[in-house]
């Protein structure tokens, strides 16, 4: 292998020996055969010394990769592939503190399934996970890569999106409700439709949790009001 | 000649070394505490095997992570078996893989380099 020879050519150790051995007061030396063992047994060691170096490091890049995954699966909700409860807080409060930071405003997304115990009665828990993939599927295709999206609960879905205002929040809450209502999961044979109820909150320098509240607050405003629609919360001042 | 039977623990391989059939494996992990130790008896069974024998030998492997010190204790037997290869025993080495592990499989590939005797890493459903 050249990777091998080049080593072998760059170790001090080798080279001294060979030059040792080539030396011209050691010919005709009594001990010249057992010098050219120990060289031999060197140069072996070397070798091994060497391939167990690169093997090691296979090993211990598969380790990292096992570590990367596992920490990649730790952040992700299984189900929908969403960030879960706990990357979430990782992430928002990077962004809270960038937002605040730069002046800037951030808001919060909770959004509900409708009725969601209705899909899960009437076609079966898989079916409803199925429901659970196609909302997740389309909040990532409705959202910012900038935008946080996660699985908050059984049924309820946070987005935390930076750089936007009530406003903006109030367009992203609508747009998805209804994306949600034009499309249809199928599963078996059937079609199934669902709705969602979104509440908006703006963060206005509060903690996230009280953003999220607020956002629920809003949400059960949405619910209230009949479903099937997005409620923004005006801010407090 | 003995046979040579280790059963495994959390982070020590299984090893069976069968002298009348000639077959040695080694299955699991290997990160044991002392990885000198451990290979010692291993390592000696099977210099004992080439010395006192001219039966073919067949080694088996299912390990799916070494450590640094079992590694160069595993590098160490594959070169003493590559000399008795040299010297016209018959040896060949399995390596057998999980299909899905792909640095498993290039990792068992390293331990083949530079070794002249038969060495072959297989992939197998669910191996370690």
């Amino acid at each position: 292998m050249s990777t091998e020879r080049e080593s072998e050519a760059q170790d001090p150790g080798l080279a001294e020996i060979r030059s040792v051995l080539e030396d011209a007061d050691l010919a005709g030396d009594p001990l010249l055969p057992r010098y050219r063992s120990l060289a031999v047994r060197y140069t072996k060691m070397f070798r091994s010394f060497m391939k167990t170096l690169r093997i090691s490091d296979r090993y211990q890049l598969r380790l990292k990769e096992l570590n990367e995954n596992l920490d990649e699966a730790m952040r992700t909700d299984y189900l929908t592939g969403l960030l879960n409860r706990r990357a979430f807080f990782d992430r928002s409060s990077a962004e809270l503190s960038r937002a605040r930071r730069h002046g800037r405003s951030i808001c919060a997304i909770m959004a509900d399934i409708d009725e969601f115990k209705n899909v899960n009665d009437r076609y079966g828990h898989a079916a409803g996970d199925e429901v659970l993939r196609t909302m997740a599927r389309l909040i990532l295709s409705c959202f910012r890569h900038e935008d946080i999206c996660v699985r908050w609960g059984g049924e309820e879905f946070l987005i935390v999106l930076p750089d936007t205002d009530i406003l903006g929040a109030a367009v992203a809450a609508e747009k998805l409700r209804s994306l949600v209502a034009s499309t249809a999961t199928m599963y078996d044979n059937h079609a199934i439709r669902v709705t969602i109820s979104a509440g908006s909150a703006e963060n206005r320098g509060e903690e996230i949790d009280l953003t999220i509240k607020n956002a629920d607050e809003a949400l059960l405003e949405a619910k209230a009001l009949g479903r099937d629609r997005s409620v923004a919360r005006s801010p407090k001042v | 000649m003995d046979n040579l039977i280790i059963e495994a623990s959390t982070s020590s391989p299984r090893v069976r070394l069968d002298a009348e059939s000639g077959i040695a494996e080694f299955g699991g992990e290997s990160y044991p505490e002392n990885a000198f130790d451990f290979y010692e008896p291993i390592s000696l069974w099977f210099r004992r095997f080439i010395a006192e024998s001219s039966a073919a030998l067949r080694l088996q492997i299912r390990l799916s992570y070494l450590n640094t010190s079992s590694t160069k204790c595993l590098v160490d037997i594959l070169d003493e078996l590559d000399e008795a290869y040299g010297k016209g025993r018959d040896v060949r080495v399995s390596w057998y893989c999980d299909r899905r592990n792909e640095r498993a499989q290039e990792s068992a590939q390293e331990f083949g380099e530079d070794i002249d005797m038969p060495f072959e890493v297989l992939l197998e459903e669910g191996a370690s």
